[in-house]
């Protein structure tokens, strides 16, 4: 283990045991990400800044479960948010039982349960879009996974197509989608650091 | 299947960096990411290497992300919401007499001599498989985890008879493979159950010894079982309470026949719950401290 991870997997240990100060270290490391994160596939800023704070608690609650041989910090803090995203997203409902392609279209609907903040949805709205332009099935298994929280095993059922197809249909359209992404970024002159 | 069986392994590499794209946007469930888990643990450290990065990669990738920062005042609200929760599950956790299975505890028996307890010698037989144990003590945190899970899941099991004997050498197992020790405690489908034990009854081990002991506590009968791992075979330890005032209490001496070994102890809960527990060698010195 080399010291960075060494530092990482202490201060967890403290996050763990619920040190306050390693907590506020943790949150002034991650919540730049974490926040970017959530208001993603939020519809305000009111509810990303809720899932940050809960997203925290999660972090704190499974702190001890980090293992540094097995991912870096950032890896974990993001995963437990996505996870955290997820799980909000299956909250809101709006899954109907049975659906096929041609359903895909009233997703782009029920996700928006919550009123928006004037001028805060913009971020979805552009991912949508981005969404939108995806060939069929890759735009339906992105819509379903990424922005409804179906999981993929569900997906798969729904559509009555194989596992693997659902697979791979995600992977090719996350890549596409994070190359028109990233060409708006660097369109718009952003930083693609984060 | 292994990493390079059956397929290219360079196809194979590929495929699992699609699966880590995936693991680390949180799209996988369980079933797939334990698959996933399992690959990565099988693949080699090149291997692991390149994956770790991908998904640090993902974590951070613009694409995933929106714009914008927080609220000044985000800081504050969420400690204050982690500090909460951190508080509430410190009163809510159960004194250690009542942590398992509740509904089994009507069904507990008193405490047995565990000399002749085939719990601990089983756990002890497995203990003897150094090939198995080996591969934590490559790393302290791992084994530091298998000890802390062992020595709960065990005194669990031997004060509260709270499980089978079955399902405690399924823990062990557990605890001396490659499970964490919230997964192990999960498997006892008591999810507090391993913040309470660190909190109300883990003795840390010190100066790098890798030992932990545990004791928990059958009010009912007013008798307390410590068992501890790591100890030297054949060695004579004395485990002591020492109050807030600074007066010593001894507990218990025992001789340690085997690496993982336990005693019975006239201990009240409440004296768990103020001062000090500490375990010392026969030359006096502290291997552990609460």
């Amino acid at each position: 283990m080399d010291p960075v991870e060494q530092q990482d997997w202490l201060l967890m240990q403290r996050v763990g045991h619920g040190d306050e100060a390693a907590m506020a270290e943790l949150y002034d490391r991650f919540v730049g990400l974490v926040y970017k994160s959530s208001k993603q596939v939020l519809t305000s800023r009111a509810e990303a800044e809720d899932a940050v704070q809960e997203s925290f608690v999660r972090l704190w609650q499974t702190a001890d479960r980090f293992d540094p041989s097995r991912a870096k910090l950032v890896t974990w803090v993001m995963l437990i948010t996505r996870r955290h995203l997820i799980d909000r997203l299956r909250r809101k409902g709006a899954r109907p039982e049975q659906l096929g392609l041609d359903s895909s279209v009233d997703f782009l609907g029920p996700v928006q349960e919550v009123v928006p903040d004037p001028g805060g949805d913009h971020d979805l709205e552009v991912l949508r879009r981005r969404i939108a332009e995806l060939p069929e099935l890759q735009r339906v298994v992105i819509e379903r996974t990424y922005l409804q929280g179906f999981t993929l095993r569900e997906v798969s059922e729904q559509l009555g197509a194989p596992l693997g197809t659902v697979k791979s249909a995600l992977s090719r359209g996350l890549g596409r989608l994070r190359d028109r992404l990233s060409s708006d970024n660097k369109e718009n002159g952003q930083d693609s650091s984060a | 299947m292994k990493f390079g069986e059956g397929h290219n392994s360079g196809e194979r590499q590929t495929d699992l960096r699609g699966q880590a794209v995936l693991d680390a946007l949180g799209l996988l469930d369980e079933v797939e990411s334990a698959q996933f888990e399992r690959a990565f643990r099988d693949a080699p450290p090149s291997v692991q290497a390149d994956l770790r990065a991908v998904q640090a990669a993902v974590a951070v990738d613009p694409a995933f992300l929106a714009d914008g920062e927080p609220s000044p005042d985000l800081r504050l609200k969420t400690l204050a919401r982690v500090m909460t929760a951190v508080e509430q599950q410190e009163v809510q956790f159960a004194p250690i007499a009542q942590i398992g299975r509740t509904s089994a505890r009507t069904e507990r028996r008193p405490v047995r001599s565990i000399d002749a307890n085939e719990l601990v010698e089983q756990a002890m037989e497995l203990s003897a498989l150094r090939k198995d144990v080996e591969r934590f003590t490559r790393s302290s945190y791992y084994w530091r985890a298998a000890a802390i899970a062992l020595t709960a899941a065990l005194t669990v099991a031997l004060v509260f008879e709270v499980t089978t004997s079955q399902l405690a050498l399924r823990i062990t197992q557990y605890a001396l493979g490659s499970a964490t020790p919230a997964q192990v405690f999960e498997s006892m489908d008591h999810p507090g159950a391993l913040r309470a034990f660190e909190k109300a009854s883990f003795l840390r081990g010190i100066a790098g010894a890798g030992g932990s002991a545990t004791i928990a506590t059958d009010l009912a009968n007013k008798k307390s079982l410590m068992l501890a791992i790591g100890l030297d075979a054949g060695s004579k330890y004395v485990l002591e309470h020492r109050s807030e005032t600074g007066f010593v209490t001894p507990l218990a001496d025992f001789v340690a026949q085997r690496g993982i070994w336990g005693v019975e102890i006239d201990l009240g809960a409440d004296l768990l719950k103020t001062g000090t527990l500490m375990l010392r060698d026969e030359a006096g010195n502290v291997v552990m401290t609460s």
